[in-house]
């Protein structure tokens, strides 16, 4: 079989052979444009000027997790009993649908640089909607040495993918009182702790 | 404010620009590899970031950087979809993966099989060939490799794919054969 025979056979299986496509011209294509080229070319927050009117989130993926986490809100809570030099009033950061924009771009420490609160810390306690964190340390926006995420009761915390789990260490960051996900938060793997160390030391 | 008001109807000409050589290939990819119901919202995201990174655009390939943002873009969303899929089955909600086609023949299935058993890596490099019909210099500029690499992994799968439809070709359906004997001393 030769190339081109093979290329053949794999086109007569082509998912989108006879599949029409919307050309840019049409009215509905050309509203799409006019609203993406309405959006904010600077933005470091990852979604567009005007939520919620500009576009549907895509987190459908998560669609069902997110749901309930956002009907409880994930808050975040600085300090606790334990946290050794916890000062000033709490943290309270939501869980927003709308940040399923970042989704979309591969984590860039310039963005993160912009995130004002960071930190790196492992899971002592994980108990159904509570996540307990030690901090190990603070990239930004804290001092506390404990950090606790609460999401929907019954609901093991979720953020975009990963599940914490006691023991393990996590890079946490949030902005605008949301928790950031979709890459920009997660198990502290080298290549993730490399971007924040780019993002808040350089 | 006159000066700011020109630079921003350029940046809209060059999007134009850009979105007319890749807004129909770009549904296509998504189509080809993603729920039908999804290739709207993907799109969106494909083109915000196309929006946003303009200035980084390769002017002599424009596409294949966008079929990069869309493969990362999908990676995403199926890392998420990965979660909601099990998170329903906890629940017990009935939940179906997406479907292909129909395969219409024996043979559009066994070369539909043979795509599934390729590792990840190497069906996209197949399907942007055959699919998108993209040349290795083309393609590694998506997957971010070279084109040299590109082409030997090309050749590879070529290979493997072809002698696989070979075989199922001789093989009466229902019958396996064992050519290991017949393969040594060759």
């Amino acid at each position: 079989m030769t190339a081109d025979e093979l290329r053949d056979r794999l086109a007569a299986i082509d998912p989108a052979h006879d599949v029409a496509t919307e050309p840019p011209t049409t009215s509905s294509s050309r509203s799409r444009l006019e609203r993406i080229m309405h959006t904010d070319p600077n933005v470091t927050t990852d979604r567009p000027s005007t939520p919620g009117a500009a576009r549907r989130p895509l987190l459908l993926a998560a669609a069902a997790a997110v749901a309930v986490a956002v009907a409880g809100g994930v808050v975040l809570t600085r300090g606790g009993d334990e946290s050794p030099v916890a000062s000033g009033p709490p943290v309270e950061l939501t869980l927003g649908a709308s940040d399923a924009m970042a989704s979309c771009l591969p984590v860039d420490a310039e963005i993160l640089a912009d995130m004002p609160v960071a930190f790196a810390g492992t899971a002592t306690a994980v108990e159904g909607d509570t996540v307990t964190l030690t901090v190990e340390e603070w990239y930004a926006g804290g001092d506390a040495g404990t950090v606790v995420i609460h999401a929907q009761s019954g609901m093991e915390a979720l953020i975009d993918g990963f599940t914490f789990a006691e023991g393990e260490a996590y890079l946490v960051s949030a902005a605008e009182g949301t928790v950031s996900f979709c890459g920009f938060s997660g198990p502290a793997t080298d290549e993730l702790r490399a971007v924040y160390d780019e993002a808040f030391r350089s | 404010m006159e000066a700011t008001r020109a630079r921003t109807a350029s940046r809209q000409d060059a999007f134009r620009a850009v979105v007319g050589e890749v807004y129909e290939p770009l549904q296509r990819y998504l189509r080809r590899r993603s729920a039908p119901e999804d290739v709207d919202d993907l799109l969106d995201e494909v083109l915000l970031v196309v929006w946003r990174r303009l200035e980084d655009v390769p002017a002599d390939g424009a596409l294949p950087w966008a079929y990069g943002v869309a493969r990362r873009c999908l990676a995403n969303h199926r890392r998420a979809g990965q979660r909601r899929t099990r998170l329903l089955q906890r629940v017990g909600a009935g939940f179906r993966e997406p479907t292909g086609p129909d395969w219409t023949s024996e043979a559009d299935a066994a070369l539909h099989r043979a795509l599934d058993r390729l590792p990840e890596r190497d069906r996209e490099v197949i399907r942007l060939w055959a699919w998108e019909r993209l040349e290795p210099r083309e393609i590694a500029a998506v997957l971010d490799t070279t084109p040299n690499a590109v082409s030997v992994r090309l050749g590879r799968i070529q290979r493997r794919l072809a002698d696989e439809l070979s075989r199922q070709d001789r093989v009466p359906s229902g019958q396996e054969r064992d050519g290991s004997c017949e393969e040594h001393g060759r």
